[in-house]
This record gives C-alpha cells, structure tokens and sequence, in this order.
C-alpha cells in the first residue's frame, strides 16, 4: 500500500473507531444502567445516581488518562484499551447479576442508597473509567492522523456524539430488544476488535495485543451465534436469583421481565419486583377494586380497565352480569405476552370471553383519541414511583377520565392505607390523592382500610351506598367471591373505620398532583426512602419546602462562587464553566426527556430519538464552533447564553402551566427542538473550552482535553444526581429557575475573565 | 361559718391540690412514667441497665434503649410512651390474630410507637421504628380506654401493632382497668422479654398471640437481629401462666419455608405447649425491606399446615388467603367446619356451646360459647 493510501485507511479507521467509541459507550452503559435497575427494583432515584457514577467514572478515566504519557503511542494504547473494556463489559454485567450474594446481601432485600451508590459506582468503574479514558486517546490518534492538533478535540468530540447518538438509536431499536445482555457485548467486541486490527495495520506491526484480539473475537463470535450468551446468560441469572427456577428473562422497551417458579406458583418479576403471582394471585387487592366499585354502581355496562389487565381483575369484573364490555389498556405487549405464555388467563384470552378488549396503548393517548362513555373507570395501577407512572394520577389525566364518564359513572382506585396509624408521609399521599381527586370531581368518597379504595365521581353530593345495599346487589348479581362477602362489606363500609380515617387525617393538607409538579410522585418517593433511608428523609423533606427562598440562597453561593473564579486562572474558571455546562445539559436533558413522557407517555418508544436529537444538537455545536479560534469567546457566551433562554422558556412554560392536559403535539412540537437546542448550545462550548485551556496550558493537547471532558462528566454527574434526587422534590419550575441563576453565573465568570484580558 | 384563715387555708390547699393534678396530669401526658423492671448502674453518670426485655439495654443518661421508647432521665429509666398510643382503632379479634378465642368480636387496638426486634418483613414499620418522641400520639389515660372499647362494641383490649413489650407499663396498667371494666386483655408480640416480666404481665392478659418468625437461630439473627432462644421461653411461661395462647408463623420464601423447619418446630409446639395451640400460617406479601420476595406459594402454605397437623396440632389455619378452606375452624374428631371464615370474617358457626355441633367434641379455646357475634 503506498504511503498516502495507507493514510487515508489509517484516517478512516481513526474515525471509524471514535464512532464506535461513541456506540460502545451508550450501548454498555444502557446495557448496565438497565442490569443495575433490576438490582435496584427500578427504583427512580438509582437512576440518577447510576448515571451520576457513571460520569463520574468515565470523567476519572479521562482525567487520568490526560495526565498519563502514553508507551508506544496513541494507536497501541487505544487497542490495549479496547482489550480491556473488551473483557472487562461483560464481566461487570455478570457482577451487576451476582454482587448481591458474594457482598452476602440476603435475597429480596431492598438496598440503601449508600449500598446503591457504593454498589453502583464499583461495578460501573472498570468500563466506564476505560471508555472515557480511551476517549482522551482517541483525540491523541486523530490528532495523530489528521497532523490538526488544534481542531483534533473538537472533531473527536462530534465524532464521539454522533456515535453516541448512532449508538442510542441502535441500542434501543435493535440491540436490547433484540440481543442479550452479554451477547451485545460480544457484539461490541467484535467491531471493537476489527476496527483494533485496522488501525494496528496502519501503523505497520502488531502488539501482543492485537495479536491476541482476533482469538477473542472468534470467542465473541461463539458467544454470539452458537448458544455460549445463553449458556453464560443462564449461569449467571442462576446465580442472580440465588438458586430460584428462572423460566424466562426478557427485557421489554419498557423493562425487565422474568418468570420464577416455586411451589407450582409463577411470579412475574418486572424490574426486580414481583408484578403478579399465579395460579394464586392477590385475591384481597384485586376482588376489592374489581367488586366494590363495581357494586357501588347500580347497573355498570361498560368498564375500562387502565393497566394491570393480567393480574386477574377482568374475570372477576365479568362475574357481574350487567357488564357488556371491558376496555383493558396496557403499555407493555410483552409482559402480557410474557403472562400469556406461562397459562395465565389475558383479559385478551379473557377465558374466550368476546366483552373483554385489549388495547396495547398508553392510557392518555386512548382516553384522548377514543370515543364513548364508561360507567366505571378502574386506575390499577401501583402509586408512582417513576413520572411515567405519576401521569395516571394527576389532575390532567382525571380531566380526561371525567370526559369520558357516563351519568352515574364512576372513577376508582386504591392506594395504600393504614388501619394502625397515618404517618406524616403516608398522610400527604392520601391527602394529595384526595385533592387531585376533588380538583376535578365534586364528590370524592374514601372507603378506608389497609388498602384506601377511591371513588370519585362527577356529580355533586354523591354518597357511598351502605353495606346492606352492596350486599344486595352481590346476592342479586349472583357474585361469588372469596373475600368480598356481605360480612366482609359490612366491615369495609364499619362506621368506626370511616371515623378512625377521618381523625387520622385531620389537619392533613395536600395540593393537586399536576403533569409538571409531581406531588404525589414526591410524596411517594419520600416514603419509599424515608424507609430504607430514614436518615435522607429530612434532607429531602427540606429541600421540598425550601422552595423559592433556598433556591435563592443556593443561586446566590453559585454567583459568588462564579464571581471568585471569574477572576482567577482560566485554568480554574473554564473547567468550573464546562462544568456547570454539563450540569445544565443533563438536567435539561432530563427535564425534557420528562416532559416529553408528560405529554406523550411514549418515552421509553422514542427515547433513541430523543437522545439522539440532544446528540445531534451536541454534535452540530461543537462542529459549528470547531472553527475559527478567535471567535472562542463569543461562542462560549452564546452557548451560556442559549442555555440560559432555554431554562428560563422551559420555567415559564411550566408556570404557565392551567391544568389542562397538554397537547402531544407538545411533545414533537416544543419538546424535540428544544432537546437539539439544549444539545446545541452544550456542543457549541466544548472546542472553544478545549482551546482556551490549551493555550493557557502551552499547547499539551491531551490534558485540555482530558480536564475539559472531566469536568463536562462530572458536572453531567452532578446533574445525573440532582435529576434523580433533588428534581422531584424540587419540581420542574425551580429547578430551571436554578439554571438560569447558574448560566446567569456563567456568563458573569466569561464578562470577568474577558476584562482582565484572559480570554 | 367558715373564717377568712380557714378559707385561705381551704384556697392554698385546693390551690395546691389543683396544682398537683394538673403536674399529674402534665407527667402522664408528657408520656414519660418511671419504668418498671431496671436497675442503676453503679458507675457515677446516672447509668442504667433495662431489664425488660433479653437485650439489657446499658442505656447512659439522656440516651434511649434499643426499642427508642425507654429512655434514661436523670438516671431514672422512663417509659416513653405511657399514656400516649399512637393507634387506636377497633379490628375484628381474628385479625390479630385470634381464631379460637372469642370468634366474630371486635377488639379496641391500640399501640404505642418501638420495638425491640428489626424484622426486614414489618408490617407497620412506620410506627415500629420510631420512638413516642417522633410519632403522632394522642393521649388517652388508661381509665378512658375501657369506656372507648365499649362504646365501639369491642369485647377486649388489644395491644398490637408494635411490640407491647416496649410500652408494658402502659399495657399492663391498661389491662388491669380493662378487666376492671369487664372487657378482656389480649396481646400481640414477638414474645422477646425477659421471664420475671412476663410473669408478672400473665396476671393481667387473657390470650396473647406470639409471632414464632422462624425455627432458627440464624433467622432470628439475620431478619429479626435477635435470638429464637427466649421467645421459645416465653411461649412456655404463657402456657404455664394460663394465658390463652396462638401462635402466627409468617412463611417466607427462601427464609423459613423448608419442611424441616417448620417440622422442628411443629414437633416443639406439640411437646411444649400442647396439641390444642392455635397455629397460623399467613401467607407472606412483599413488604417493608424486602419488596424482591414473592408471596409466599399456596402450596408452601398447604405444606405447612399438613406438616403441623401431621404432628399432631389440632388447629392450624392459613392466612392472608381469603376463602382458603385453612382460613376455617375444623373439628379435631370428626373435621367438620364448625367456624366457617373468609379472610377475617366469621361466616357461619357450628358450635353448641364450646362442643362440635356434629360430633360434641369439646372445641379447645376461649370465649366459644359467647361467640358468634357477628362482626
Ligand atoms: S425493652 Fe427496650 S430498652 Fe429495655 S432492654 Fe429491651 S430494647 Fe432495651
């Protein structure tokens, strides 16, 4: 080959290696983040700490890398990298699985946030740490290649960000549904190995390592097509469930489902959780919403059923007679095939019953889209513990419910309740049910319990029927069911248990659960942490009443602190900018991709595209500012500039916000190009940062980088951890009105270092 | 006629008087009253050492023993949570649950906040695992409990929800003005005390359910962060006390579902506390600290009960599953149902007095004869 043909191969291999850099890492990061939600019974704040830690490994890695001088130069070291993230991704995928029994955590336990973060943090490192530090080599190799040492980060950098936003689409749409766990990874190895042995062509001689990769990569190939993933797959999901049958593990858009057996009985695990449990489900939960509601109304004809449909509740809905059809909403098709498949009665095979309708679609959509009325509305459906879940429970989503009532009709939906006692954080869910509730229905009746069961209904001064008359309807309907007796009725609807929940929550205030201010999804979170961590209880408590006045505090500090550092070194004062970039572009980032679950619900479907489009907006940034250094200082202003509008538009649209629900045309509408904005204006700020800081540090092209690309990471990590955390209990309104004090910050640092003549 | 030295003497006494009901008053609504069964230690800071319950808490001045709701003022130890319950509620007696002692009766229940176990599997954690000092109380003197159970319809005092054991003085001051008032005193606990307290509670309680969590050290150990040892004491000193005893084993998955276990401790049951005691079986939902475990399969439960009634135990129901034929009473002759029940609910009664309506066997409990009231 001559020499300018064998440069031109070497450039395209470069390039083609910092593209699947970009794919490898979204991919194992998805591939962990998702193994790790299991682990973590998908639990809303590990996400935020999984990708916080994330970041943050991937910054050390950088970081190190950066300083570290590199033997044998930028190819060889990238190939020994890809060799280890090779080895290492799949190893740290069967630990995520088995860590739980070799730290000797007893199964079925529920994990602290200390334990999720420590956990989190070390099984993550090893590949996240090499990714980001073969990131910093990767700018060296282009720099190598190109002769450019000046544009190389800028380009690497768009190199990498269209990777990660090919790598997003392909992981979503193709690789994890598709493919397991393990065999992406042999996946992974295999390109990462082919584009290894291109470039070590390119440079003439092969190291050990590149003589090694081509066995690992049949390996890999085994791994792939020849059944080893699913010998490995089996062994270690053996391991993870401590010795239980596992009859299936699948992962769905939506999240991970497994089968157990034990004792004749199959349990559906979603994410870690048992979901339902047959041939001997739980018969209390669902009689009591199938039945009560159901008897309360006098002649109910037409039902829809939002979520839950293969958990029991229409067969036990068809025992009354009056019932000529039952819509059932579900979002996930797998999980009810996953259910059909093991033997359990669909609402679908509904025993062959021709009244019962299955409808793969999100509740929102079906209510908004869809005709006729509905005497009895059933929301089965666990409190939210996610923002997706909170969108059946908010203002917004009763109003369409109310919409679609007939006269007479009835919304129903039960909750956790108490019979011993209402705790502070207990009171404020059932309060903030009730008021959301009341906000759109005149009368909202509680029958209290273990189980709180909720009906509300349109018109005004409805009373709940008593026990004789439910007994009647029962005998009259012909109704036989295990719990729901006449005693049991006459129990339920005791005197002396609406009085105890009446003093119970005396004085409990509570507003309206909203899209865009997630009360219930708060009140619920504090709950569930207040009992793993009743430490972090407070902490939270106050962060969700500091309200306006803390955040002015907190706005207040970070302009001091912006002040400070505007007037020292740009070495300081640029990494702490790109930082605060990096927090404002994972919260937007976050905040939109919420949004954008708000006024669709198709999140999960569309999350390649969205990360793809906040990527692309990345990608065309930094490729628009690669250029022409003199204008450094103005793009860096323009980027603080850009993600300041944004904050700021996004604070105001939720302020705006008037309880009505907000149009899915939002969704593609606003949401989309802000996602590219907010990407935009991040990937404008990286080059011009890279270079202000080379310049201040004498040209060494790898350390800019690597503090720069650090300091992105972990301000992306501190946002990962704010968004997981802090965002809901704090809401969506002020933690933009937090990032507009911060890009307000940044722009006062810029204005500070330009005057004394350091930009 | 009264003169101005003695009315000033009457107004200072009454004065006084006053003041003294009303610091009474303060005391008993502060919650704090001088515990019963602990003793100083002799180490100059004010130091004392519970002798409540097997821990023996060492709790120094100021501080609060394991369970938070014993705390050592000024050297004295005081029981937190005296006069102020945190729950108060009326529950059918099965859900405590009792089935062979006074079946289809409401029970007054009421708890103070603590515990001195940490089982991962509570059911009301929310108020187990806080002292009196964080939780929401309402004060409620002993002498009103009576007069609020009756005028709820409640045969018996329950005390439940926690762990009685860390509010005993209140329990056993409550129990005696219940019997005072013709009302029964019943108990739910986890049996972790010390024997000469117990002893002492015998003479105030008329049933009391223990929890038997598992037939094992380690799990005692593990899930519970205690000792199996002493609660196997405390089962026998409640036989020997009179107390009409049931005893409610929660079935676990992977915990304490093997055969061999929940057989051990059968064949314990039989020997030690005789054929006639109640045993349960619930079944296990997800809860508290492990939301990961499935519920417990039917089959298990179905196991259990023929592994116990194959070691001779005359009664033994399953619950949590409602309309399970297990959630019923059977005759031990001739195994007619004679206490039909769905869940918590009494359905249909088959008892001439305290005997088998079938086969006139004497039907082993308490309360059968007035029962059948339903609920
Ligand atoms: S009752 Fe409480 S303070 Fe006393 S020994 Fe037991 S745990 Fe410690």
């Amino acid at each position: 080959m001559r020499g300018g043909e064998r440069h031109a191969t070497s450039m395209l291999s470069a390039r083609a290696a910092i593209i699947l850099l970009g794919v490898a890492c979204i991919t194992a990061q998805t591939v962990l983040l998702r193994e790790l939600l299991v682990q973590y019974h998908g639990n809303e704040f590990s996400v935020g700490v999984i990708l916080g830690n994330w970041v943050a490994a991937s910054a050390l890695g950088a970081f190190l890398a950066g300083r570290r001088t590199w033997q044998g130069g930028p190819v060889h070291s990238f190939i020994r990298l890809t060799f280890l993230v090779s080895l290492l991704f799949p190893l740290s995928i069967a630990l995520c699985r088995t860590f739980k029994p070799l730290a000797g955590i007893p199964h079925g336990m529920g994990l602290t946030l200390a334990q999720i973060f420590c956990s989190s943090l070390l099984l993550l490192l090893p590949t996240a740490a090499l990714l980001g530090g073969q990131f910093v080599v990767a700018t060296k190799l282009y720099a190598r290649f190109s002769g450019d040492e000046e544009r190389a980060p800028g380009r690497a950098y768009a190199l990498d960000a269209a990777g990660t936003m090919a790598g997003g689409l392909l992981s979503t749409s193709l690789l994890v549904p598709l493919l397991s766990p393990l065999q992406v990874a042999a996946l992974l190895l295999l390109l990462g190995g082919g584009c290894s042995l291109a470039l070590s062509r390119g440079v003439g001689g092969e190291t050990g390592v590149a003589r090694v990769l081509p066995s690992l990569m049949l390996l890999a190939a085994l791994m792939l097509c020849a059944g080893g993933a699913g010998w490995v797959e089996r062994m270690t999901l053996a391991l993870q469930w401590q010795g239980r049958e596992v009859l299936a593990s699948r992962n769905s858009p939506y999240q991970n489902i497994t089968v157990l057996r034990d004792e004749g009985q199959l349990t559906v695990y979603t994410d870690g959780l048992p979901f339902t449990t047959f041939p001997d489900p739980d018969t209390a939960s669902l009689e009591e919403l199938a039945h009560l509601p159901a008897l309360v109304h006098p002649d109910p004809r037409v039902v829809l059923l939002v979520g839950g449909s293969a958990g029991g509740i229409p067969p036990e809905l068809l025992k009354h007679p009056s019932i000529e059809r039952i819509d059932c909403l579900e979002i996930d098709p797998l999980l009810l095939e996953t259910v059909t498949s093991f033997g359990r009665l669909t609402p679908a095979a509904g025993a062959g019953d021709g009244r019962v309708r299955l409808h793969l679609v999100d509740g929102r959509r079906f209510l908004r889209t869809g005709d006729g009325g509905y005497d009895l509305v059933l929301l089965n459906s666990p409190l939210p513990l996610s923002l997706q879940a909170n969108r059946y429970f908010t203002r917004e989503f009763f109003l369409l419910v109310r919409e679609r009532l007939r006269p007479g009709g009835l919304l129903a939906f039960a909750a956790p309740g108490s019979t011993a006692y209402y705790s502070p954080d207990l009171k404020a869910i059932t309060a903030t049910l009730t008021a959301t509730a009341a906000a759109v229905f005149p009368s909202v009746r509680v029958i209290p319990g273990e189980s709180n069961l909720f009906l509300a209904f349109p018109e005004k001064g409805v009373e709940l029927p008593g026990a004789p008359l439910l007994a009647r309807r029962l005998q009259e309907r012909g109704i036989r069911a295990l719990l729901v007796t006449p005693e049991h009725l006459s129990w339920r609807l005791d005197r002396s248990q609406a009085e105890w929940f009446a003093g119970s929550m005396a004085g409990a205030r509570g507003g309206p659960n909203r899209d865009f201010t997630p009360r219930l999804f708060s009140a619920d979170l504090a709950q569930s942490t207040a009992l793993l961590n009743p430490w972090l209880a407070p902490l939270l408590t106050a962060a969700a009443r500091s309200g306006s006045a803390g955040l002015a505090g907190v706005a207040l500090g970070v302009l001091a602190l912006f002040s400070v550092a505007g007037r020292g070194r740009s070495s300081v004062a640029i990494p702490l900018l790109v930082a605060s970039s990096g927090l404002a572009a994972m919260l937007l980032e976050l905040i939109l991709i919420m949004a954008f679950q708000v006024c669709s619900g198709v999140m999960f479907q569309a999350i390649a595209l969205l990360i793809a489009l906040f990527m692309g907006g990345l990608c065309c940034g930094s490729l628009v500012s690669a250029g022409r250094p003199a204008a450094d200082y103005h793009r860096l202003m323009a980027g603080e500039a850009g993600l300041l509008v944004l904050a700021a538009l996004l604070f105001a649209l939720f302020s705006w916000e008037q309880g009505t629900p907000v149009s899915p045309l939002m969704a593609t509408g606003v949401v989309m190009p802000l996602l590219f904005a907010a990407g935009f204006c991040t990937g404008m700020e990286f080059p011009p940062a890279v270079r202000l800081l080379q310049r201040d540090e004498d040209g060494r092209v790898g350390g800019g980088v690597g503090r720069v690309y650090a300091a992105d990471l972990l301000g992306g990590w501190f946002g990962g951890v704010y968004g997981g955390m802090i965002l809901p209990f704090l809401g969506f309104r002020w933690s933009c009105a937090l990032l507009v004090s911060l890009k307000l910050a940044g722009m006062v640092l810029l204005k500070m270092q330009r005057k004394q003549g350091k930009l | 006629m009264i003169t101005r030295r003695t009315f000033l003497q009457t107004l200072c006494l009454s004065s006084l008087a006053l003041k003294a009901q009303a610091l009474e008053m303060a005391r008993d609504a502060s919650g704090r009253r001088e515990a019963l069964w602990y003793q100083r230690v002799d180490d100059g800071r004010g130091t004392v050492r519970c002798q409540l319950c097997p821990r023996r808490c060492t709790i120094p001045e100021g501080a609060t023993g394991f369970c938070r709701a014993r705390q050592n003022v000024a050297g004295r130890l005081c029981s937190l949570g005296y006069n102020l319950p945190c729950s108060l509620n009326v529950d059918p007696v099965e859900k405590k649950p009792f089935f062979n002692f006074y079946p289809g009766t409401r029970s007054f229940s009421l708890a103070c906040a603590g515990c001195n176990l940490r089982c991962k599997f509570c059911q009301n954690w929310e108020i187990s695992q806080i002292s009196p000092l964080q939780a929401a109380n309402r004060y409620t003197p002993t002498s009103q409990l009576p007069s609020l159970a009756r005028g709820q319809g409640c045969r018996s005092i329950a005390f439940t929800y926690t762990e009685p054991t860390t509010y005993y003085e209140y329990m056993t001051d409550s129990a005696r003005a219940a019997r005072k008032a013709g009302l029964l005193a019943v108990y739910h606990s986890n049996g972790f005390i010390n024997p000469e307290p117990l002893d002492h509670l015998c003479k105030h309680l008329d049933g009391a359910n223990i929890d038997l969590k598992g037939f094992s050290e380690e799990f005692y150990a593990t899930v519970c962060e205690a000792r199996l040892a002493p609660v196997l004491e405390s089962l026998k000193r409640l036989k020997r006390g009179g107390v009409w005893l049931e005893i409610t084993n929660l079935v676990i998955p992977g915990y304490n579902d093997t055969p061999r276990m929940i057989g051990d401790m059968c064949g314990w049951i039989r020997q030690n506390l005789g054929a006639e005691t109640p045993l349960h079986f619930p079944r296990f939902f997800p809860l508290y600290k492990m939301t990961a475990i499935q519920p417990t399969p039917v089959k298990t439960l179905e196991g259990a009960r023929e592994i116990a009634m194959g070691a001779g135990l005359k009664y033994v129901y399953i619950g949590n599953v409602p309309g399970h034929p297990g959630n019923s009473t059977y005759c031990p002759r001739c195994r007619k149902q004679v206490i039909r029940r769905s869940g918590f609910s009494v359905l249909s009664v088959e008892l001439k007095g305290d005997r088998c309506r079938f086969c006139n066997e004497r039907i082993d409990g308490a309360g059968l004869i007035t029962g059948g009231t339903r609920i």
